[in-house]
């Protein structure tokens, strides 16, 4: 008697076979007792894999805050002209006041609100680039320093959105072209 | 300026606004939409799920580090996973150099604080039983050689298909099939002895000969 492969019963197992192959397998198991016993086993230990079942998530990693944070960190880090952000009075207040409410920012709170602050972090990002398009990266070490900070924020703490939005409806104005603030050196 | 919308679009729609925009909205969503899974994945290849949370966000942060190197012609997840297995290994690699454990060992009482995997109506035996049950299970999947645990992990616990295992895996379809076949072998033979105490747990059992030269 021919016995189908070892690869076929696993196919079988897992449901991956045309019901015309199904069928031939199934005539083939009706009538061998060796191959019974194989699948078995393998129906054996593919019911042992369910006995382990991973916990639930703590809500403290990976909630919705987590996601926002690295967002607002991706955001930030993209703002390509922290390199040379020290280089001003007004770009080094920007840094510190930015620094400030990612060091405050935490979560709570709804989807809407939470999209919403994406949106806003995509604005942001899109305007700091904007600003720092022509700039190279002189500071590589305050960039790698500011970006491990901001990676740590984002793993860190939770705040409200509603402040943090608004926080970044300020910095967003902070960095228009002819905001008052940028011209004052 | 144009925003994005974050609940319609594919993963692969996605990738491409991180790609070309820099988008965090895309990146967000595809960290909501993934963490999940990745965690989970990892969870079951290192059997810790301390270590899981870590290489999952550091799957994130290198999925983000690389977005360059993503090919629209093939699928995200695939991508996905794909990052994440390769931190998995070297993970697991450095932690064999240093001679440290795999895995955490469980004590056979279960510490106050760990979650439940029983409803909380299970009477104290069989909540225990189940707890020895799932730690001989999650025993013996650290004791198979990572090539037989990454088949088994794919299409038992996440659920992809052979054919989607070989393009992560970049093998063949029948490679996968047959490793599946030899891993699910190896694990009966091993949850055995892991039920009957006799293993020590120090180093995956080496690959047979036909195996290694298939890798």
């Amino acid at each position: 008697m021919k016995h189908p492969a070892r690869e076929e019963w696993i196919s079988f197992l897992y449901n991956e076979m045309s019901p015309s192959e199904k069928t031939a397998l199934e005539k083939h198991l009706q009538a061998c007792a060796e191959c019974r016993r194989d699948l078995a086993d393998f129906e054996q230990t593919r019911a042992a894999l369910n006995d382990w079942k991973l916990a639930p998530t703590r809500a403290r990693s990976f909630g919705r805050g987590t996601i926002l944070k690295w967002a607002a960190a991706a955001a930030v880090v993209l703002g390509i002209g922290f390199g040379v952000g020290r280089s001003t009075a007004s770009d080094s207040r920007e840094i510190a006041t930015l620094r400030a409410e990612m060091t405050q920012m935490a979560t709570r709170s709804t989807a809407d609100a939470n999209a919403q602050t994406v949106q806003l972090l995509a604005e942001l990002n899109a305007s700091w680039k904007a600003k720092f398009e022509a700039a190279q990266l002189q500071h590589d070490g305050d960039y790698a320093s500011l970006r491990k900070e901001l990676e740590t924020v984002a793993v860190l703490t939770e705040a409200s959105l509603q402040r943090a939005q608004k926080q970044i409806v300020q910095l967003a104005e902070y960095s228009q072209p002819n905001s008052p603030i940028e011209n004052q050196h | 300026m144009r925003l994005p919308s974050l609940f319609t679009t594919t993963d692969e729609q996605a990738m491409w606004r991180l790609q070309t925009e820099d988008d965090p909205a895309a990146f967000a969503q595809l960290m909501e939409r993934w963490q999940g899974p990745i965690r989970r994945l990892c969870e079951r290849m290192l059997g810790d799920a301390h270590r899981a949370e870590d290489l999952a966000q550091e799957t994130f942060a290198r999925l983000f580090a690389r977005r360059k190197e993503y090919q629209p012609s093939g699928r995200f997840s695939t991508f996905l996973w794909r990052v994440a297995l390769n931190l998995c290994y070297d993970e697991l690699r450095r932690i064999r150099r240093r001679g440290e454990q795999p895995f955490e060992l469980v004590d056979e009482e279960p510490p106050a604080d760990k979650p439940e995997m029983l409803s909380p109506q299970a009477s104290p035996d069989r909540h225990l039983m189940s707890l020895e049950r799932a730690e001989i299970v999650r025993r013996a999947l650290q004791d198979l050689p990572d090539p037989y645990r990454t088949v088994i992990v794919l299409r038992h616990y996440e659920d992809l298909k052979f054919r989607e295992i070989a393009e992560v895996l970049e093998i063949p379809e029948g490679t996968v099939k047959s490793r599946m076949a030899e891993a699910m072998a190896q694990l009966s033979l091993l949850l055995r002895e892991e039920q009957q105490g006799k293993l020590k747990h120090s180093q995956p059992l080496p690959l047979t000969r036909k195996e290694s030269l298939i890798l």
